[in-house]
């Protein structure tokens, strides 16, 4: 039940203000207190590193964009890296304690020297985060594509710690967590399914994409409302000098993306676009070269897609910077007999599905230790499912919407303390379900009531150096939930099962009355020991609460995939994870590896019951079955980050387990109660990256992955009823599918001319599933095809050649 | 050919590429019992076996050992009728409408009894309706890809909740009732008595809820007939149940398991034991099979596969060897599940 708000807060602020170390500063004659910002935008960046008179200095651009170095009073030879811009470099002389302005130039989409990393240049051991990895665009360009898509959610599965139920996935797990355990940012904007054309490829328009940031581990106090964890997704800033295009023609899409400078250095439009019309070159193929060439039909799905992001941004005075981003994605895909409703299955049925997603952001430099970031932000995600049928046709829609406002202030005393303190108000509306009948239909008329959900969060951070070695990153966030009204919302016995027939009453709630509240705190960790000048220990704690999930009983949901709030039956949630780890990096800061370790433990997670119609279910919490989780593992992960051959090894031991026992363990507990395996138990995985780069115009990469199979159920018996063989399971997840692994090859040639021109352009030939491995989605048994063989489904059960041509010119 | 791959690619995932899979570990088998019974207005039966005992490398199973079992049915009356435990029928017992009925099993030394069941009513089989279409989802040389769809329409018993099961037989008069080696060829005998029926069934479950429909037309699909040929005229007799929303959920659950699977989207495969039979010293032990309580209207419909359709004509799905050369010779046409002598309802030549 709910626990009383002050006894908890107050008791985590005091150990927060006990966390927060006082400041003390020693004087020193001259100091280097530069402020790096980007080029285009004058966005501070984070994590640039310095090397100064031809040393490594280990330190890097805080979230000001800022550090502070005591130097002598003299000329010194100032260089700055960050992953994804040009190196700066500068003799600069320092002669008290003036703050020197940096810019950095974007070069992230330019084809160059390939620096791939987890963390960018920055020194990973430097910093208090535990599980943080940042991949900027150019690295995940480097990793073989499935069908010649760059895909940033098959990249990061390369790093230890991530997977996927299999390819096809509509997501990915992290750390043991589900799909929709995860909080999927675009520019700020949330994105509730991240995938295109049912899971086959991730939705981030890659030409409008900088980097992304993935927290599994350490998760910042500013993000919250999922358990597992963050995948913060930023566009670049458009150019606000010179008007800039690439493109490029694909297997599966088409792309443009643009920059304009609207006023020159005050405002600029960024456009970019990726688009599918492949449906009416299949429709070419049927009708006009069948029966001529070709003995195959090919079977007509209707796939389209297309996403478009648009950003524009406007920089009113040298402390201020104003951004609108917009972001649209369509998905319509025809399928056969796979979307049914209450044992309506049509035979035909279309659907479609995608965002409108919208964020204003203002970010205004008080001064140099001083920023506020201002945002609010649209998200909708809508599905439409039109089954083309006779005697059953039927439009079934579903509406999700997400309203955010955010301010985040930022300060930075001195070089030892950056503090963070921020308010976030969403508000959450759920059209469950809409089923309409078509003309002669006998489906009747469905509409479930809307969900609404308030969710309001205060959260503070502060970041602290202590001495040398002691980084320390305390933090806290307080979150507030009400559901709220106007519905009728249905009471149930206490002591029997929820069923239909348990209902005792319906209460009658107005437009905003609550019918249920949780606020619940959540306290965060990040702690660095640092043992030398090359290596580091550091642990990490995270609560994290989820008030927003998907209902959905299939091994990877459905793009109309049930979400729901939680209600009183229905309660948030909740997680606490526990990292520690080892870092270390080579001198020359060619080499790094880590080893990490973690546990989880969830509660308020659900499965469902036998049978469960979760789609248009006013009940729906009759079909849910609480219980628990828990998962634990350990992570290695090599990176090698300059020179010819770049790439990563990373090996993850991982187990994911369950235990689901319902209200009633007796009638409804699965597995009799025990903890059994989830399905994302997949004990080992290794992925080894390769990239090879002689020379500018070609580079070779090499991804290979392995992992265990993932659990499925098999039978334990058969029986014959009639003139069926059926199989008989008990319990849930009792065998393994097969292992997967999988060698792609990538080769990328760039400005094959070898003329510099405003013109380039490059080829990439992938082959994906090089030596053809039929890996396995799952197993299943149909004794209609044959008696007790087990079937597997293979999403890429081939090599997969592909050839991208992609163009620039600026 | 970039949008052969295309195509290739995202045929991929609803339907997904199957494979049967060359080895793999079950865990080790269980046994259980299995007790299944059906009682309707006009017969009933009753089968008490175990699950199969053991599965073979090559996917064969072998037959569960035969089991000492004795069983009847009581209705609220106090009425018992007994029946064998083979599963054949038992036409003395006629059930009523409306009235509920409980059954009884000793089966191994054990008493097992079910829940008392009533026998709900079933609304008039209004007609079949059949609608020619093409299944872009198959290959064009899919039997299956033109074919008929029929549906059975209905009118739902408004306010109150109701369950269907829908069931189907197929007739056809039987060319030959045996193939014969003669002068090294194979050749057809004909049947004796020429009044001969072959008989094909439904494998598949088709159940349906008035949850969205109530007191609504029905119209629900209960097979797709390929358009081939012969026969030209292709008898269908389809069954209507109403079953009790135990045995809805029960088969429901069994259609889930054993039709519904083969894509990424497959929910996890879990069994539902028996809803309302147990074991009554032991009701922990794991019951297979359901006790069914039914009633149920019949109609037969002819679908005429002769025409040109869409400037479609059937194709000719059976090769059949030459008959014999001996006027004489011919094949009894024995009694069995699959072929008949008994003229079929509604029959037409």
């Amino acid at each position: 039940m709910l626990r009383p708000f002050l006894h908890n807060s107050c008791f985590w602020l005091g150990l927060f203000i006990v966390l927060t170390p006082i400041t003390i500063t020693a004087q020193t004659p001259c100091y280097f207190i530069p402020r790096v910002t980007d080029s285009q935008s004058g966005e501070p960046l984070i994590g640039a590193s310095l090397k100064m008179d031809g040393y490594e200095s280990s330190m890097s651009t805080d979230s000001l964009g800022m550090l502070r170095m005591p130097v002598t009073c003299a000329e010194h030879s100032v260089r700055f890296q960050l992953l994804g811009y040009k190196p700066f470099s500068r003799k600069i002389t320092v002669s008290g304690q003036a703050v020197v302005e940096i810019t950095m130039e974007n070069i992230a989409t330019q084809i160059e020297e390939v620096v791939i990393s987890s963390q960018g240049s920055t020194r990973t051991m430097e910093t208090p985060a535990l599980g943080v990895s940042m991949l900027n665009m150019k690295a995940v360009q480097k990793l073989p594509p499935a069908a010649g898509e760059v895909d940033i959610l098959r990249g990061i599965q390369t790093l230890p710690g991530i997977s996927a139920v299999g390819e096809g996935a509509n997501g990915v797990n992290i750390r043991g967590g589900a799909v929709d355990q995860n909080l999927v940012l675009l520019d700020n904007m949330p994105v509730f399914n991240p995938t295109h054309l049912l899971g086959l490829f991730s939705l981030f328009p890659t030409d409008a994409i900088r980097e992304m940031q993935i927290y599994k581990g350490s998760i910042p106090a500013r993000y919250g409302g999922r358990t597992a964890g963050v995948l913060d997704v930023k566009m670049s800033e458009p150019n606000a000098e010179k008007f800039k295009m690439k493109g490029g023609i694909g297997l599966i899409s088409n792309r443009l993306h643009a920059e304009i400078p609207i006023v020159k250095e005050k405002i600029a439009w960024m456009t970019s676009s990726r688009f599918s019309f492949n449906e009416y070159l299949i429709q070419f193929y049927n009708n006009v070269l069948l029966g001529n060439f070709a003995k195959r039909r090919i079977p007509n799905n209707k796939p389209v897609f297309f996403d478009l992001a648009n950003k524009v941004t406007w920089r009113p005075t040298s402390q201020d910077n104003i951004s609108l981003t917009s972001y649209i994605s369509y998905d319509s895909y025809r399928v056969d007999s796979l979307f049914g409703i209450a044992n309506i299955v049509p035979r035909q049925s279309t659907m479609q599905y995608g965002h409108n997603n919208l964020a204003l952001r203002w970010n205004h430099n008080y001064s140099d230790q001083l920023n506020l970031n201002v945002l609010a932000v649209q998200s909708l995600y809508n599905t439409s499912t039109s089954a083309e049928d006779l005697k059953v046709g039927f439009d079934f829609d579903t509406r999700l919407r997400y309203h955010n406002a955010k301010a985040e202030l930022t300060y930075a005393p001195n070089e030892r303390q950056r503090i963070n303190v921020g308010a976030s108000v969403t508000r959450y509306g759920i059209s469950p379900a809409a089923l309409q009948p078509r003309e002669g239909s006998s489906v009747a008329t469905v509409l479930l009531p809307d969900e609404q959900a308030w969710e309001v969060a205060v959260f503070a951070s502060d970041e602290y150096e202590i001495g040398e070695r002691l980084l320390i990153e305390p933090g806290l966030r307080y979150v507030n939930y009400w559901n709220i009204g106007p519905l009728a919302f249905p009471l149930f016995s206490e002591d029997v099962p929820k069923t239909p027939n348990s209902v005792l009453d319906y209460l009658s709630l107005g437009n905003g009355a609550v019918e249920s509240h949780y606020g619940r705190v959540e306290p965060r960790l990040a702690l660095r020991y640092k043992l030398n000048e090359n290596s580091s220990v550091k642990i990490g704690y995270n609560r994290m609460n989820q008030f927003l999930q998907i209902i959905a009983n299939n091994t990877t949901p459905l793009p109309n995939a049930r979400w729901k709030t939680s209600n009183r039956y229905v309660p948030p949630a909740q997680s606490d994870l526990f990292s520690a780890g080892y870092f270390r990096d080579s001198k020359n800061r060619m080499w790094e590896w880590s080893v990490e370790g973690y546990y989880r433990a969830q509660r308020s997670i659900y499965d469902y019951s036998n049978g469960a119609e979760l789609s248009i279910n006013p009940l729906v919490e009759t079909q849910l079955l609480n219980g628990s989780a828990k998962a634990y593992g350990a992570e290695l992960f090599i990176n090698k980050k300059k020179g010819v051959m770049t790439g990563w090894l990373s090996y993850t031991y991982a187990r994911s387990f369950q235990q689901i026992t319902g209200d009633f363990p007796e009638l409804q507990q699965l597995n009799d109660g025990d903890w059994f395996r989830t399905n994302i138990d997949k004990p080992h995985t290794l992925n080894v990256l390769l990239n090879f780069q002689t020379e500018k115009h070609n580079a070779v990469s090499f991804t290979f992955v392995y992992s265990t199979g993932r659990p499925y159920t098999a039978p334990v018996s058969f029986y014959r009823d009639g003139f069926n063989i059926i199989p008989v399971y008990t319990e849930r997840n009792n065998a393994r599918i097969s292992d997967y692994h999988r060698l792609d090859f990538s080769w990328t040639i760039t400005n094959p001319s070898m003329k510099e021109r405003r013109w380039e352009s490059s080829w990439v030939v992938t082959i994906y599933n090089l030596y053809g491995r039929k890996n396995a989605f799952s197993y299943f048994f149909n004794p209609s095809l044959s008696s007790f063989q087990p079937f597997k489904v293979s999403v890429f059960p081939t090599p997969l050649f592909s050839l991208t041509y992609n163009f620039k010119f600026e | 050919m970039r949008f052969i791959l295309f195509a290739a690619v995202l045929f991929l995932l609803p339907n997904a590429c199957q494979y049967p899979v060359g080895s793999s570990e079950l865990p080790d088998l269980k046994q259980f019992l299995v007790i299944d019974a059906k009682l309707t207005e006009n017969y009933g039966k009753v089968l008490v076996t175990y699950t199969l005992t053991d599965v073979t490398p090559g996917g064969g199973y072998l037959n569960p050992p035969p089991i000492n079992a004795s069983a009847y049915v009581e209705d609220s009356q106090g009425n018992q009728t007994y029946f064998a435990v083979d599963g054949s029928i038992n036409t003395a017992f006629q059930g009523v409408v409306g009235e509920t009925y409980k059954l009884f099993v000793f089966a191994n030394g054990e008493a097992y009894e079910s829940k008392p069941e009533t026998m709900p009513a079933c609304p008039s089989l209004d007609s079949l309706s059949v609608v020619f279409t093409r299944e872009d989802s198959r290959a064009p040389n899919d039997f299956s890809y033109y074919g008929f769809d029929v549906y059975a329409q209905a009118s739902d018993i408004p306010n109150q909740n109701n369950y269907y099961q829908w069931d189907w037989i197929h007739y056809e008069k039987a060319v030959g009732c045996a193939v014969v080696q003669e002068g090294g060829r194979d050749v057809l005998y004909p049947c004796d008595p020429g009044d001969c029926w072959n008989i094909a069934y439904n494998t598949r479950i088709v159940v349906q809820s008035d949850q969205l429909r109530d007191g609504q037309p029905l119209a629900n699909k209960v097979v797709r007939i390929p358009f081939t040929t012969p026969p030209n005229k292709y008898y269908l007799k389809v069954e209507q149940r109403s079953i009790t929303p135990t045995v809805f959920s029960y088969l429901q659950s069994q259609e889930t398991q054993t039709q519904n699977v083969g894509s990424i989207f497959d929910i996890p495969a879990q069994t539902r034991f028996s809803p309302n039979v147990y074991n009554v010293n032991n009701p922990d032990e794991k019951i297979l099979g359901v006790f069914s309580v039914f009633s149920y209207r019949t109609k037969v419909v002819y679908i005429d596969r002769s025409q040109e359709i869409n400037g479609v004509r059937a194709r000719v799905s059976i090769f059949r060897p030459p008959f014999t050369s001996d006027p004489f010779a011919a094949a009894p046409c024995v009694e069995s599940l699959y072929r008949t002598q008994n003229r079929p309802e509604g029959w037409e030549e």
